[in-house]
């Protein structure tokens, strides 16, 4: 793998100049929607689109950086998810608090899996991580009890209709659950950000590039992608425990479940995985796109809509191998040279 | 050039049909139905789709709806992709931007149970379509109903044909085999089996569920086979069910008082299309509605139902073309009650509604009335078996014909021709 010459480029100053005011316009705007914007549907779809965006975002933390293909986050996200719910109906223990506790359980969940799993690479890797997360997926939906704990098998588990609760993260109103997820990808974005500047990133870089030079500087490849991976998860447990609340609903088939883990590796991948904001412009693009071709197309032509977006991946994958990102960071490189050249 | 003008010429006609559809938004009431229209139960939603827009243009031919001056229906569908936060998702739009005056859905219960909740909350009547799970109609919720069973009617009329053969003959099964696909339907189709079951005095020698989309059953019909079960119950989507069943005919694998299918797969008319008439041969099947002959008056929408169903999807009505074509009518029919398109009226209406004949009665039921919570407590299905290449009903013994008679026990293969 070769590393992109701007990524070394030695003027972080100005580089970091030139990002504060898209960085800036676009909080503004993320921030003002809710403001501006009282459609309740829109604000729906907002907070489907920030959601994916935290998730690829919290996927991108470890598997963009080391460069394995996870095809099973969402057993951490269905960690997380069920966590927070069963916290909150078996303990009371607001979500609030409950969405951290997931995130850690989550954590523990990954360092458990990603122990044995992350000497291996490549397909190995992927094909395991899948199985993995079916076998908790399964397990979950034919289990009813465990250990007294209701996991309630496929039928899922509810969260309790309490109407308008702030301690218990219930709203009649959509806004303040846009403001939760916005905060929340501010976050990760923000750990994805001080990931490139750390130590920690630059390891995972050298993994990425190679293993065993990595391992002959002294770099142990298994304690820092466990690190990572820790992280990740509980990033992503953090996710499931939003979209509980959000929906107010968990089901192992969907939280759990494969459709949710390669939607957050497409979008990432899609964007540009390795990258702070790759993740996020992968979600921004593929989030809408599957409202809109579903929403227009979805209940006239059946299945259209499936197709239109498998195109549009194709087609991404085909001409855009480094993902969305890349031209705008050439677009950016080319205004910054010529600012900083003269 | 050309696509210039080609696209203004787009913009000028798109212009002019909202014109069209602004002029005539006051003399039509939009019905939202949330369906899984892709992805594993696309099948399921087509059929659904397919009875809902005959019966739709059939109310609208025939004057739309009377109470308010022929206001015409119009059905607007959102595909759920069988996810719950899709579903979510598009009843959510349905509601706030297509402002429907009532969602019907969803199909997989895991949907309608979340997606139901947001319409309680928009204050939306929100009408289950094929869902069983009993619990959508116990949260003491307002704006929900439900015209089909509830899982546990299913359960119980299986068991009850069981009682009805074993009466009849003397002759019955002491064991019972149980096996399912193991995602919300089936796993809450087999504890009601369980439950009637014991309180019945029947053994469950074997409970076993399969993960869906499973490439082999092998293994689980040896445990069958070992279990020397005296009947069994099962309950698979098409895909497994047709797994199941050829590897059953393939095995010859006896079972002396026959399968007993609580439909999914074997209410599906593309199931039939795919296996040997041989390998369903005596199979019981829990029919949502029954198949053979419709209790009732024969109506003309029925004739036309059939001959339109039949040319859209190739094959002959099913419960779900069946159920959608049933939903429409009876929403029709509270329309014309509360004589407006205002969703607390549409809610008022459809708790009173007390349906005994017409094309709504269709589904087969014996009366479509709610209950407090939304439930029609009298949808009942019917049990068939298959004799001679057709699904004949043999319970409830009031609407089995004269001509038709229950193989009790069934043959054994090396008997069969």
């Amino acid at each position: 793998m070769s590393v992109a010459p701007h990524t070394t480029s030695a003027a972080p100053a100005a580089k970091s100049k030139s990002r504060v005011l898209p960085l800036a316009l676009f909080t503004a705007v993320l921030l003002g929607i809710p403001l501006v914007v009282k459609d309740s549907f829109f604000i729906h779809s907002c907070i489907v689109v920030l959601f994916f965006a935290y998730m690829a975002t919290s996927w991108n933390f470890v598997c963009g950086y080391v460069g394995q293909l996870s095809i099973g986050h969402s057993m951490f996200a269905g960690a997380g998810g069920y966590a927070t719910v069963l916290l909150f109906t078996q303990t009371g223990l607001s979500p609030w608090l409950g969405l951290p506790v997931g995130g850690l359980v989550a954590a523990l969940l990954s360092v458990l899996v990603g122990y044995p799993t992350f000497r291996l690479k490549g397909p190995y890797f992927a094909l395991t991580t899948i199985a993995f997360a079916e076998m908790i997926r399964i397990w979950v939906e034919n289990t009813d009890t465990f250990l007294g704990i209701p996991l309630n098998g496929a039928a899922g588990i509810t969260v309790p209709l309490l109407g308008q609760n702030v301690a218990a993260m219930q709203f009649n109103d959509k806004v303040p659950y846009y403001y939760i997820i916005a905060t929340m990808l501010g976050g990760a974005l923000l750990a994805t950000w001080l990931l490139e500047n750390a130590k920690l990133g630059f390891y995972l870089k050298a993994i990425r590039g190679d293993v065993d030079a990595a391992e002959s500087l002294g770099i142990s490849p298994s304690r820092y992608q466990l690190i990572a991976l820790a992280i990740s998860a509980f990033m992503t447990g953090m996710g499931g425990g939003f979209y509980a609340q959000f929906y107010r609903y968990v089901n192992a088939e969907r939280l759990i479940g494969v459709d949710l883990s390669i939607d957050m590796a497409l979008m990432s991948i899609i964007g540009g995985q390795g990258t702070i904001f790759g993740p996020l412009l992968g979600a921004l693009l593929l989030a809408p796109l599957a409202e809109i071709t579903r929403s227009h197309l979805g209940g006239s032509l059946l299945g259209l809509h499936i197709v239109v977006y498998g195109v549009i991946l194709i087609l991404a994958v085909l001409y855009l191998p480094k993902g969305l990102i890349d031209p705008l960071r050439r677009l950016a490189a080319k205004f910054n040279g010529r600012g900083t050249g003269r | 050039m050309i696509s210039g003008f080609t696209r203004r010429g787009v913009i000028g006609t798109a212009a002019s049909l909202m014109l069209i559809g602004a002029a005539q938004a006051q003399s039509e009431v939009t019905i939202g139905l949330v369906l899984p229209l892709s992805g594993g139960s696309a099948a399921v939603g087509q059929q659904y789709r397919t009875g809902i827009s005959i019966a739709v243009d059939q109310i609208n031919a025939a004057g739309g709806i009377k109470a308010m001056n022929g206001a015409k229906l119009k059905a607007v569908f959102g595909d759920t992709q069988s996810k719950p936060d899709v579903g979510v998702s598009e009843t959510e739009r349905l509601i706030t931007r297509e402002n429907v005056a009532i969602v019907g859905g969803a199909f997989n219960s895991a949907v309608s149970f979340p997606a139901s909740e947001v319409a309680e909350r928009y204050k939306t009547p929100w009408v289950t379509v094929g869902s069983v799970k009993d619990e959508i109609t116990e949260r003491n919720y307002k704006y929900v109903f439900r015209i089909n069973n509830k899982a546990t009617y299913d359960a119980r009329e299986q068991i009850d044909a069981m009682d009805l053969l074993k009466k009849e003959t003397g002759k019955g099964p002491k064991t019972i085999a149980m096996f399912y696909e193991g995602s919300d339907w089936g796993r809450s189709h087999a504890a009601n089996v369980r439950k009637i079951a014991k309180e019945r005095g029947y053994d469950i020698v074997l409970d076993e569920a399969a993960p869906p989309n499973q490439v082999d059953f092998s293994a689980q019909l040896l445990k069958i086979r070992a279990s020397k079960a005296d009947a069994l119950i099962v309950a698979f989507y098409t895909p497994d069910h047709l797994l199941l069943t050829r590897q059953m005919y393939e095995q010859r694998l006896d079972i002396p008082y026959g399968v007993h299918s609580v439909g999914g797969g074997t209410e599906d008319p593309s199931f039939y299309k795919a296996v040997p008439p041989q390998a369903v041969a005596y199979y019981f099947v829990q029919e949502d509605r029954q198949v053979d002959a419709l209790q009732g008056t024969r109506h003309p929408e029925y004739d036309d139902l059939e001959t339109k169903f039949k040319a859209a999807l190739n094959y002959d009505v099913s419960a779900y073309g069946a159920q959608g074509f049933s939903l429409m009518y009876v929403i029709k029919d509270a329309l014309e009650r509360s004589a407006s398109a205002d969703r607390d009226k549409i809610r008022d209406a459809l708790s009173k509604t007390d349906i005994t004949s017409g094309p709504a009665m269709y589904v087969g039921y014996r009366r479509i009335k709610f209950d407090e919570n939304g439930q029609n407590t009298f949808a009942n299905g019917a049990i068939s078996q298959n004799l001679g290449g057709q699904r004949l009903t043999v319970w409830p013994a009031e609407s089995r014909a004269p001509t038709t008679k229950p193989a009790w026990p069934v043959p054994a293969w090396s008997e069969r021709k």
